[in-house]
């Protein structure tokens, strides 16, 4: 088991971003020619024109109407107006399954990052001798695919669900969902944030705590500002993950109601294959998106360096 | 692993009567601290992954009806389920062949961009695919790919009739699952490995350059050594992530009533034969034994690439 591990404390990568540079940047001067370079250059504008065409074609799809999408994949929209998007979110019940994913997605990243920093604060600043093996014990659960641990979980939230609603009368099936995420979400997070802390320098800790500082309030002063942009990173992350997570919400929702924006959306793909309606899944699919380009348009270099700290998920 | 180079250098030089105090009062602070996120991460994922072991040895339908002991049955099964033979089959290929197409790349890629002027830009739009949802670019690319999408249709413009295909007919699709899954990893992979070659001096190239090499060897000699590190972890997380491929796929295969065989992976087989399917089949003993079938798949797969790749680090 132990060899599935990612060695959180200090894998390569992230020692590549924290070490500071030496000898200077690697980027060189720059030479002509060579049949490498020739070939390689316009392929690697060709891919990156390639994305952008892609989400570009998207967009002006979601303003077109189905039927011209096929026949004509390259025309432009006639006018600029919504309807698509009505339908999408109407037909499509797109809207109330925005509001459950921003709400569910939304807080379970919240309890996520809290649980996980105050677990990742400790982990990578106290010498205990549990420290090490609990990072990795953390560690361990990316290694573990959700399919594995889905079917038990599933179960166990059903149980929940029958015993709730027999003592209390009331349960919801987007708790459960919400739980799962934390449980899932956990490793990651604990991972990258105890990487993140274990960056941190010291001494200002050090001083509030010699000045007579209890923890807690050492922790909540000193160590949360500093780490702030840590915990900013494994909450875009975190967010990111559980907007586009899809197999378990598919497992834990059932009704339609309660949807989260994956679900919405592979149910609109299914009513468009019989009604042609693409412009309207179109507008689906940029209203999913559509958040997660905003936020990697501000925010992609942060993204950017998480993804290498924690070296992904 | 506990205490780095830094922190013993630290502990060093600090009053030890004043680390002890200090030390003291964090370790009554560390279970409190601790004890919230172990109890929900043990609770809610580490005693369910043991469930779903003991499960595996069951016939079980899930809630309301109990777990059965059968020993190795579902198992036996597995070893001889012709369609789960596919799906794994299916999985080995997304991780070797993907795995090996998207590492070439992301090397070519890097090596090209690190010395392009816009690398910056160039590396965030390559990877941009990977964040956005695997749901949703399988969609697109579904809409892309279909027998009269835009990809025929530009390709019968250019008069290229011959090459239009069907691209998504259930003896080609799995084909361009694999050929989209490299589109949209690589720049993962990419981001990765630069983090690696951004912290090799510069003046390792300019001295073989000064010695005539070329870019072949130029990776050859300098890059790949001076990167195995990264490359190691890279190729760990591919394993990791390459089985897990679920969403991506499904929006290929599984909108249809009875999503084609040939196209199934681990995860879709999983998903169909537990909760998934019309209606839900619900073996949920026969699942879990699936479950463990990928966790032990991956443990291979990473002892043995760590195996083959051991090499002793090239300090620099």
């Amino acid at each position: 088991m132990a060899d599935i591990l990612v060695e959180p404390p200090s894998t390569p990568v992230e020692a590549a971003v924290n070490r500071p540079l030496r000898g200077g940047r690697s980027r060189r001067v720059r030479t002509s020619g060579g049949p490498f370079r020739l070939i390689g250059r316009p392929f690697v504008w060709a891919w990156a024109v390639f994305n952008v065409a892609l989400l570009v074609w998207i967009a002006l799809q979601s303003f077109r109407n189905g039927e011209e999408s096929f026949s004509k994949p390259f025309g432009l929209p006639r006018s600029f107006n919504f309807d698509n998007y009505r339908s999408a979110l109407d037909v499509g019940q797109l809207g109330s399954s925005f509001v459950n994913t921003v709400v569910i997605a939304g807080s379970a990243t919240c309890v996520t990052i809290s649980l996980a920093s105050l677990a990742a604060y400790v982990l990578s600043r106290t010498r205990t001798r549990s420290a090490s093996p609990l990072t990795t014990f953390f560690a361990m659960g990316m290694g573990i695919p959700a399919q594995a641990v889905i079917l038990p979980m599933f179960v166990m939230m059903q149980s929940v669900t029958t015993w709730m609603n027999d003592n209390f009368g009331w349960w919801d099936d987007r708790l459960s969902l919400f739980l799962v995420y934390v449980a899932t979400s956990l490793p990651f997070a604990v991972f990258l944030l105890t990487a993140f802390f274990r960056s941190l320098p010291s001494e200002l800790e050090e001083a509030a705590a010699l000045d007579g500082c209890p923890p807690l309030r050492v922790f909540f002063k000193v160590m949360l500002p500093l780490a702030k942009p840590g915990i900013i990173t494994a909450f875009i992350l975190t967010l990111m993950g559980l907007w586009n997570e899809t197999l378990l919400a598919l497992t834990f929702i059932t009704d339609n109601a309660q949807y989260t924006l994956p679900q919405a959306l592979l149910g609109l793909y299914g009513t468009m294959q019989y009604t042609s309606n693409w412009g309207g899944l179109f507008a689906g699919v940029v209203i999913v998106v559509l958040p997660i380009v905003i936020l990697y348009v501000f925010l992609g270099r942060r993204i950017v360096e998480g993804m290498t700290l924690g070296a992904g998920k | 692993m506990t205490m780095t180079i830094e922190d013993r250098r630290r502990a060093r030089r600090r009053p030890r009567p004043a680390r002890r105090a200090q030390d003291k009062k964090r370790q009554r602070v560390y279970w409190s601290f601790l004890t919230p996120a172990l109890l929900v991460y043990v609770s809610l994922f580490i005693a369910p992954a043991f469930v779903s072991v003991y499960a595996s040895f069951t016939k079980w339908r899930g809630s309301g009806d109990n777990m059965h002991y059968t020993g190795l049955a579902n198992y036996r099964r597995l070893w001889r389920d012709t369609e789960f033979h596919t799906a794994f089959f299916n999985t080995l290929e997304v991780v070797v062949y993907c795995g090996v197409a998207i590492f070439v790349l992301a090397f070519v890629l890097t090596m090209l961009i690190r010395e392009m002027r816009a690398r910056k830009t160039l590396r965030s739009l390559l990877f941009f695919p990977y964040v956005v949802s695997p749901l949703v670019v399988g969609i697109a690319l579904g809409m892309l790919l279909a027998p009269d999408g835009a990809l025929n249709a530009i390709l019968r413009d250019v008069g290229l009739n011959s090459l239009t295909g069907e691209w998504l007919n259930p003896d080609v699709i799995f084909k361009t699952i694999l050929v989209s899954i490299v589109w949209v990893t690589t720049g993962f992979y990419v981001l990765l490995l630069m983090a690696g070659v951004d912290r090799i001096p510069a003046y390792f190239y300019e001295d073989s350059e000064l010695a005539g090499a070329n870019a072949v060897q130029k990776f050859w000699h300098v890059t790949l050594p001076l990167t195995w590190d990264v490359v190691t972890v890279a190729a760990v997380l591919w394993v990791i992530n390459s089985v897990r491929i679920f969403e991506f796929i499904y929006a290929f295969v599984g909108t249809a009533s009875s999503p084609p065989i040939s196209a199934r992976t681990l995860t879709v087989e999983q998903f169909l034969t537990t909760t998934g399917g019309n209606p839900p089949a619900y073996e949920m003993g026969y699942g879990c034994a699936m479950g463990v079938v990928m966790v032990v798949l991956i443990g291979v797969l990473v002892v043995l690439m760590r195996r083959v790749m051991r090499r002793d680090v090239v300090e620099f």
